[in-house]
C-alpha cells in the first residue's frame, strides 16, 4: 500500500471523526438553533419588516456559525492535539489532523447554506419593499451580499479558530479572539465616514442598508459583493494553507510559494472589490417605514 | 494572601479582559445607537474573566496544600476588583446619555456579570474541576457576544444586555422605562438604525447620486401595497 493511498485513507477517518465532534458540539447547536429561529422569525415577522430582515439575514449564521464556529473549532483543535501529544509518537503528521479539522467546517457551511437558500426564497416568496431594494441593486447583488455574509462567513469563523489553535495555542484566546472579531466587525460596517470602501478587507460587512444620514433612506454603500466573495474564498483557502504551514514536516518551501500567490491574489481581488463596479454611495430615494 | 494572588491569578489575561471591557464601552459612548452591541460582548466579557480568576491548573497538587480552598478563593478574588474597577470607571464615564438614561442598570449588569462569573467557578471548584473558567468563559463570551449581536429579538425574550430601549411603551430594561421612539421592526438588526434626530450625526455624507422624479415614480408604482 503506499503511503498516499494510507494518508488519504487516515484523512478520511479523521475527517469523518472531526464532523462527528463538531456535531457533538454544543456551542455548534446552540448557533444552529440561533440561526434556525432566525429563519423561522423571517417568515412570521415578514408583515413588519418589509423584507429587511431576508435582505440582512447574514448576521444570524455569521454571529451564531461563524463567531461561535471560531471558539468550537479552536477547542476542537487543542483537542485534537492533546490527544496527538498523549498518544506520543502518533502516525498521523500534524497537517493530517489540520486538513480533517479543516474539513470539518462542512458542518458549519451546510446549516449557513440551507439558510441562505431559505432566504432566498422567501427572498422571492415574499419580494422585500421597494424602499429596502430599489432598482439599483440587483436580486443577484443581494444574494451575493447574502452568501458572503452568510455562507463564506460560517467557513471562515471555525477555519481562523484552527488557524489560532496553530499558531496561539493559549488559554482564553478563542474567547478574546471572538470579542477582537465583533469589535473591529463592527466598526466595519461602512457606518462611519465615505462608506469606508477599504472595508472590504474585513471577513464581515454590509453592503447595502439604512445608512443615510437621517437613517429614513436605504443606501447601496461602495463596494462590489461578487468580487468580495471571490475574495473571502481564497482568504479561506489561504488560512488553510497557513494552518497546514504550522506542521514543520509538510512541505513548508512549497506551502510558503502557495501561501504568498493567494495573499497577492486576496490583496487584487480586496482591491477589484474596492474599486470595481460599485465605488460610490447611493441613496435609495424611497424613505423607509421605520 | 496578595503575595498569593499576584502569583495565581492569571494576571495578563485579566488585564486584557479589563482593558478589553474599556474599549469597548469607550466605543459605546463614541456611537451608542450604532455601537451597542458591544456594551453586551462587554458584560460577557467581564463573566467569563471574573470566572478565570479562580482557575487552578494545579489543582491535583494546590487540594492537598495546608492553605484550603477558601482561603485560595479568597486570595484570588483580588483579580475581580480590577474588573470591577474598571467597569466602574467606564461605565460612569460614559455617563446617562450614551447608555440611555441606565447608567446604574448598566453598572449593574456588570455587577451582576462578574458576581455569577465568580460564583459558577468557585462553585465548580469546590466540585473538584479544576479549570470551571476556561470552560465557563468559552461558552458564556461567544454566547453573549452572538446574542448582543442578535439583539432585535431584544423586544420579545431577550435580555437588558442585548439592547437599548426602542419600541414605544415597551422597555427590555429594569424598571420598565419606556422608550420615546418609534416602533421598530421585530427582528431587524435594530443598531442598522437611529431614529432620526437621536444620537450622534451619522459620519456618511448625505449624497443623493440616484435620485430622479422619473425613477422615483417608477419605483413607488413597482412596489407592493402598503403594509401596516
Amino acid at each position: 500500500m503506499s503511503s498516499t493511498t494510507t494518508s488519504g485513507s487516515t484523512l478520511g477517518v479523521l475527517t469523518r471523526q472531526e464532523i462527528r465532534n463538531y456535531l457533538k458540539h454544543k456551542l455548534f447547536w446552540f448557533g444552529a438553533a440561533i440561526t434556525v429561529l432566525y429563519i423561522v422569525l423571517i417568515a412570521v415577522d415578514s408583515d413588519e419588516t418589509f423584507g429587511e430582515t431576508t435582505t440582512l439575514y447574514m448576521i444570524a449564521p455569521a454571529a451564531a456559525l461563524g463567531v461561535l464556529g471560531l471558539v468550537t473549532m479552536f477547542g476542537l483543535t487543542r483537542r485534537s492535539d492533546r490527544a496527538a501529544e498523549a498518544a506520543g509518537a502518533v502516525a498521523v503528521p500534524e497537517r493530517t489532523r489540520t486538513l480533517a479539522l479543516a474539513s470539518a467546517v462542512v458542518v458549519p457551511a451546510s446549516l449557513a447554506f440551507v439558510a441562505f437558500l431559505v432566504a432566498v426564497v422567501f427572498y422571492y416568496v415574499d419580494p422585500p419593499e421597494s424602499h429596502t431594494v430599489w432598482p439599483e441593486i440587483s436580486d443577484l447583488y443581494v444574494h451575493a451580499t447574502q452568501f458572503g455574509g452568510g455562507v463564506m462567513c460560517a467557513i471562515g469563523g471555525p477555519l481562523l479558530g484552527l488557524l489560532l489553535a496553530r499558531y496561539l495555542p493559549k488559554r482564553g484566546v478563542a474567547v478574546v479572539a471572538a470579542v477582537v472579531l465583533v469589535l473591529i466587525t463592527i466598526l466595519m460596517q461602512g457606518l462611519f465616514e465615505g462608506g469606508q470602501p477599504y472595508r472590504v478587507f474585513w471577513f464581515w460587512t454590509y453592503f447595502h442598508g439604512p445608512y443615510s444620514a437621517d437613517s429614513d433612506h436605504w443606501t447601496r454603500l461602495p463596494g462590489n459583493p461578487f468580487i468580495w466573495v471571490a475574495y473571502l474564498a481564497v482568504v479561506c483557502v489561504l488560512g488553510v494553507v497557513t494552518a497546514v504551514y504550522h506542521d514543520p514536516e509538510s512541505s513548508r518551501p512549497t506551502l510558503k510559494k502557495l501561501a504568498f500567490g493567494l495573499l497577492a491574489v486576496a490583496i487584487v481581488l480586496g482591491v477589484l472589490s474596492m474599486t470595481v463596479g460599485y465605488p460610490e454611495i447611493i441613496h435609495n430615494p424611497l424613505p423607509g417605514e421605520f | 494572601m496578595l503575595a498569593y494572588a499576584v502569583r495565581a491569578v492569571p494576571w495578563i489575561r485579566i488585564v486584557l479582559a479589563a482593558t478589553l471591557v474599556v474599549v469597548l464601552m469607550e466605543l459605546v459612548r463614541w456611537d451608542p445607537w450604532t455601537l451597542w452591541p458591544l456594551q453586551g460582548t462587554a458584560v460577557g466579557l467581564l463573566a467569563g474573566a471574573a470566572a478565570w480568576c479562580f482557575d487552578e491548573t494545579a489543582a491535583a497538587v494546590v487540594d492537598c496544600v495546608p492553605r484550603g480552598l477558601a482561603w485560595r478563593t479568597a486570595a484570588r478574588s483580588q483579580g475581580l476588583v480590577l474588573l470591577v474597577v474598571a467597569w466602574t470607571t467606564v461605565v460612569l464615564h460614559a455617563g446617562d446619555a450614551a447608555l440611555f438614561g441606565h447608567r446604574y442598570a448598566v453598572l449593574l449588569q456588570g455587577v451582576a456579570a462578574v458576581a455569577a462569573g465568580a460564583a459558577y467557578s468557585c462553585w465548580r471548584r469546590s466540585r473538584g474541576e479544576a479549570v470551571p473558567g476556561m470552560l465557563f468563559a468559552t461558552a458564556v463570551v461567544p454566547t453573549v457576544t452572538a446574542w448582543a449581536l442578535r439583539r432585535s429579538m431584544s423586544t420579545s425574550w431577550c435580555s437588558p444586555t442585548a439592547a437599548p430601549p426602542r419600541r414605544a411603551g415597551t422597555s427590555a430594561w429594569p424598571g420598565g422605562v419606556s422608550s420615546p421612539h418609534p416602533p421598530l421592526p421585530f427582528s431587524r438588526p435594530l443598531w442598522l438604525t437611529r431614529p432620526g434626530g437621536a444620537g450622534p450625526p451619522s459620519a456618511l455624507p448625505d449624497v443623493r447620486v440616484y435620485s430622479s422624479a422619473s425613477l422615483l415614480a417608477e419605483s413607488r408604482s413597482a412596489s407592493s401595497p402598503a403594509r401596516t
